[in-house]
């Protein structure tokens, strides 16, 4: 896992490993659900795959902000759209030093995030793909 | 080492022996040898795996060995003859025996899921019954093909097959915008491929076509189990075992099929005492039917029992507080009788283990309907019990009605709705400050969408009217924009738990239009069939009379009906669709092309409304007509009397006879 994915969510650098990202989208088109639970924006059509868009800023207990990309990302038998602020950059972090979280991170980003990793003088939240299992009832709970 | 996990390996070890010593006796047995005690070693392995696996808890490898040691016991007293169609049914048996084994030797357990049991136990049962001498049918309910013309295809090949032809239809709708108003060669070209992928979406779908029989094999076993274990007696007959019905809708009729037959024997047949005391042949009939009609499958299941006491269902009810009394004593028998798909409610007088907990008829109802269905029950105290499922052919493609409602695109199944009725001052009116729309005497309540979904109101115009079950309620919409076959997808498990919406589709233009599950609305509006089913007090007589739905349609100027059950669906025919061969004309549509005609034989000339029509002689053909105006219930003609017009709004309409329409075809419909 030496290549990662980075996007800001809720302003804050952050980033996924490469091959967990299915597909990246720039600003797709979100179709809203009437009643759907909370946290999930609506729907996508991926070249005519009906996708689930969950908008990962309220998962992780961040207000809703109004542009967004789109991540997609394979949670178990599906994939499913993850909507961040904005897509970054594809970087390598080979031997790119890897720091512990500072407890000062939000709770819904901290609870999954594996590092911090310094990319070209920035530190970049490394999550877990486990992070579309997020939702905001999950922010309370203590990290196993 | 534990004594549970002792006798565990012990079986496992004298399994592995008994099956491969199976395995050479069954080939002994299909090479001709006939040796009756080879047959009773068989039997009697058969019979150990059987029962010590009864003993370990391992019920999934019991079922299986079960239905395999029934069958061997046939053999064994010569009621089936040693065939190789049997050898090689029990030779299966086996293999999938074996399989299990296997499980229970890694994980400890019989393996999840069903990896083809029932198939496989359907077949034994089959050969157990006499039913199946041929060769072994396949999986696909081709047992009137010969071997050599019938594939085995995996089914997950005919899914994607299916999202491709879902995909290209979509395409094909994009392009069919696009060069709509072209009249050059593009329009010709891009009509073509129109056609072309109606032909193969068509022939897809029949690939996914499985013969209802498959579902309907377990039943006579059922039934005779059933009988044994309640003494009674029934006669199980079966029609239409060859109606086609695509794959996923046949595996959502199976579960609620064997809970309707489970439910006629156990409490709509009477015990033999009663039934000859109440003057009717000691053997009870429970009939299962099925047969197409027009883009559904309609399932009936009979019996000739003691009717469900509709007195008792509504005190159960109350009892179980589905209704309030007042409620349940207004409400008529036939709508009290629909209180049986209530959870909770049985009409059970006990509960026994086969049935009667009043858990089941909701879920039959909830499957059937989960898949774009309805079931409708009517009984006659004394005389009997009849369910009828209706079930769409096939799920993938739907016809859809495309609405508008807040801004938003929102698709509703062709199947669900009855009609659409322009809203105004004169056809509605507040009871109690409920909207509700006056339509034929009777008075449907309306919900605006957009309230519905807690959206910004809008002052909707258009009512859709939508039934289920025995319900109608009105959807209130700001437009209605376009009618589209559409490509129903699945949602996401995160999406998937709300009710309001059976999927989504992709339009035309590329976006998502969510597709609105007409019983989930019902459920969301707070409507259920037996609040609004009670017919409003009146002194009309009128109401009395039985109608039956009919379209409307202008025709030289005429007022002409055609009776709904004849009808499979309206559609638009260009001059170019319409070609003119010596023997008359024929139409091209989606569905293939079918003699295209008018009712008095004039030429016909496109562009052309038409109602394409089946009737019992023929195959589908085009009515051609000048408009499509409504679709209205007129008085059911009496029996035995072809009625020739009908009153409507106090006009005369002309009834369309389609059987004498279709006897005049010279194209015969392919």
């Amino acid at each position: 896992m030496n290549v990662i994915c980075t996007f800001t969510i809720d302003g804050r650098l952050a980033a996924l490993p490469i091959d967990s990202v299915r597909e990246i989208l720039r600003e797709p088109l979100v179709t809203p659900v009437p009643l759907a639970p909370e946290g999930v924006a609506g729907v996508i059509n991926v070249r005519g795959t009906i996708v689930t868009a969950v908008d990962l800023r309220h998962r992780l207990g961040f207000g809703p902000v109004g542009t967004h990309d789109c991540l997609l990302l394979r949670n178990g038998d599906e994939i499913v759209g993850a909507l961040v602020d904005a897509v970054g950059d594809v970087v390598e972090i080979h031997g790119a030093e890897h720091h512990e979280v500072p407890p000062t991170v939000p709770a819904g980003l901290r609870r999954f995030a594996r590092s911090a990793v310094d990319v070209d003088g920035q530190l970049v939240l490394l999550l877990d793909v486990d992070v579309l299992a997020a939702t905001p009832s999950t922010l309370s709970k203590e990290r196993p | 080492m534990d004594v549970d996990q002792e006798i565990l390996e012990a079986f496992l070890e004298e399994s592995a022996d008994n099956l491969d010593q199976l395995d050479r006796d069954l080939l002994a047995l299909e090479s001709g040898v006939e040796d009756p005690e080879l047959i009773a070693r068989v039997f009697r392995a058969v019979h150990t795996v059987k029962g010590t696996c009864g003993f370990l808890g391992l019920a999934r490898l019991e079922r299986v060995a079960h239905a395999g040691e029934s069958l061997l016991d046939a053999v064994r007293s010569g009621n089936v003859p040693v065939g190789g169609a049997v050898c090689d049914a029990l030779l299966r048996l086996v293999d999938r025996l074996r399989l299990i084994v296997g499980h229970v030797a890694s994980d400890g357990n019989d393996g999840e899921g069903d990896e083809g049991d029932d198939e496989l136990i359907a077949l034994l049962e089959a050969m157990t019954t006499g039913q199946a001498a041929g060769p072994a049918p396949t999986a696909e309910g081709g047992a009137d093909l010969h071997a050599d013309q019938a594939l085995r295809v995996d089914v997950t090949v005919l899914d994607d097959l299916m999202n491709l032809v879902g995909e290209l239809v979509l395409v094909r709708n994009q392009l069919n915008d696009l060069v709509r108003d072209d009249t050059g060669r593009l329009g010709r070209v891009g009509a073509e491929l129109d056609r072309l992928t109606g032909t193969i979406q068509g022939a897809v779908m029949r690939t996914r076509l499985q013969q209802v029989g498959v579902v309907l094999t377990r039943l006579p076993r059922l039934a005779r189990d059933l009988c044994a274990m309640l003494g009674k007696q029934v006669d199980l007959r079966i029609d239409g075992e060859r109606t086609t019905l695509d794959k996923a809708v046949l595996d959502a009729v199976r579960d609620p099929l064997v809970h309707l037959v489970r439910n006629a024997v156990d409490h709509g047949i009477e015990t033999p005492d009663e039934r000859v005391a109440a003057g009717k042949p000691s053997t009870g009939i429970v009939r299962v039917s099925a047969r197409t009609e027009g883009a559904s499958v309609v399932i009936d299941v009979q019996d000739d029992g003691a009717g469900i006491d509709v007195d008792r269902l509504r005190e159960r009810a109350v009892r179980a507080g589905a209704i309030g009394n007042e409620e349940a004593q207004q409400l008529t028998d036939a709508a009290a009788a629909d209180l049986v798909f209530l959870p909770g409610v049985t009409t059970a007088a006990a509960v026994t283990s086969v049935s009667g907990r009043g858990v089941g008829m909701d879920a039959v109802r909830a499957g059937i309907e989960g898949i774009g269905g309805s079931v409708e029950v009517t009984t006659t105290r004394g005389v009997g019990t009849s369910f009828r499922l209706r079930v769409p052919l096939t799920v993938a493609i739907t016809a859809a009605l495309v609405v508008e409602s807040a801004g938003r695109a929102f698709a509703v199944p062709q199947s669900a709705v009855v009609e659409l009725v322009g809203i105004d001052d004169d056809s509605t009116a507040t009871v109690g400050g409920a909207p509700v729309l006056r339509r034929h005497d009777r008075l449907i309540p309306l919900v605006p969408l957009s309230e519905l979904l807690g959206l910004a109101p809008s002052g909707g115009r258009q009512a859709v009217v939508v039934e289920v079950g025995d319900l109608l309620f009105g959807v209130v919409v700001d437009a209605v924009l376009d009618t589209a076959d559409v490509v129903v997808k699945a949602l996401g498990h995160d999406l998937s738990g709300l009710d309001l919406y059976s999927g989504a589709t992709v339009l035309g233009d590329g976006s998502i239009a969510m597709v609105l599950d007409t019983p989930g609305l019902a459920a969301r509006a707070g409507l259920n069939a037996s609040s609004t089913e009670r017919p409003l007090p009146t002194a009309d007589v009128d109401e009395l009379v039985p109608t039956v739905p009919y379209v409307l349609v202008l025709d030289q100027g005429r007022r002409r009906a055609v009776p709904l059950a004849a009808v499979e669906r309206l559609a638009e025919v260009d001059d170019h669709e319409i070609e003119h061969l010596s023997s008359g004309a024929v139409a091209h549509l989606d569905s293939g092309i079918v003699p295209i005609l008018r009712q008095d034989g004039r030429h016909v000339a496109g562009p052309v409304t038409v109602v394409v029509c089946r009737s019992a002689a023929s195959g589908p053909f085009a009515l051609a007509v000048d408009a499509v105006l409504d679709v209205v219930e007129l008085a059911a003609p009496p029996p035995g009397q072809p009625a020739t017009t009908a009153l409507h709004d106090d006009r005369l309409v002309e009834l369309i006879d389609i059987a004498a329409v279709a006897g005049r075809l010279t194209v015969v419909p392919a």
